[in-house]
């Protein structure tokens, strides 16, 4: 986690050294946080997803627990693309928020990662059996957002910018993902860990009870 | 139901946030009167503030999150340590 923390401050030093878009000029360097983020919501639905998925199957508590820490960090990355893409549309399209495709696609698998949180909070017994069928759902929504755009006329770059980079913007944008990839996995863990020590915590008080 | 409460105005919160981010965003749905051409170039926002907000949004985002994780693992382990220390009163080994 330090390690993700020390990449993710050098960050802007890498993200200053790269060329600013030809029409966009110096927001076009919000990408550099915007595409990493957006990679690891949608990456982190599919964790979800298949924790979920795991634990319907065999019920174990470890499953469980990887799925509610990677819906956890789908809403936090998933803030982060949220907010930093109308800030960026503000610019590059004269508008915060266009009711498109993948704008909206991408607001309702975060809605439904929310509804995975409130359902865990508030469900009450049994709450994380449900919650998994939400996961699944979610992570089944996660596909259509990344294809929207090749799918429906949107006004959002295609999926095919990011191969057509030249390497000057390419080698900062890798070295972001690298170090949200470092942050998520990190993130995760500790989250994960805080998970089995509330698991361990209400087994202790039934303990107590008896 | 002190949880369900500051959930509450935490949704509350976001509500009002969502409610002001709205009215922004259809504030710039269309013209709804004449504008003259020699009076276009004022809606222009610096791309360095925004690109400043962006950035910040980002960390702020992950420092209150790992801030959260810290809190909770905390109170987890003080419980922890309570519960041990009572069962060890009562005789009983905490596994």
């Amino acid at each position: 986690m330090a390690f993700a923390l020390v990449m993710l401050v050098g960050a802007p030093f890498v993200v200053a050294q790269a060329p600013a878009e030809a029409s966009m000029g110096l927001v076009s360097k919000i990408f550099y946080f915007h595409v990493p983020a957006a990679m690891l919501t949608l990456s982190s639905s599919f964790v979800c997803g298949l924790a979920s998925l795991a634990y319907l199957a065999r019920r174990r508590p470890g499953a469980d627990h990887v799925a509610l820490a990677a819906a956890e960090l789908v809403v936090v990355f998933g803030l982060v693309v949220l907010v930093t893409g109308p800030l960026w549309a503000r610019k590059a399209w004269g508008v915060w928020w266009v009711w498109e495709a993948r704008l909206v696609m991408t607001l309702v698998m975060w809605m439904i990662f929310v509804a995975y949180l409130m359902l865990r909070r508030f469900g009450g017994p049994g709450a994380e059996v449900l919650a998994a069928a939400v996961g699944l759902f979610g992570m089944a929504v996660s596909p259509f957002v990344y294809w929207s755009v090749n799918l429906w006329r949107t006004m959002h770059p295609t999926t095919s910018v990011l191969p057509s980079l030249p390497s000057s913007m390419a080698l900062p944008l890798w070295y972001c993902v690298a170090a949200f990839v470092c942050l998520y996995v990190g993130l995760l863990l500790t989250r994960v860990r805080v998970a089995r020590g509330q698991a361990a915590l209400e087994r202790a008080y039934l303990a107590l009870e008896d | 139901m002190p949880g369900l409460g500051r959930s509450c105005c935490r949704m509350g919160l976001v509500a009002g946030l969502a409610a002001f981010a709205s009215r922004t965003v259809f504030a710039f749905q269309g013209a709804s009167e004449f504008v003259p051409a020699d009076q276009l170039g004022q809606n222009t926002v610096p791309g360095g503030v925004l690109l400043l907000v962006a950035y910040a949004v980002a960390w702020l985002a992950v420092v209150v999150y790992v801030w959260i994780l810290w809190r909770r693992a905390g109170r987890i382990e003080r419980e922890l340590g309570d519960i041990a220390a009572k069962l060890a009163a009562s005789g009983r080994r905490p596994d």
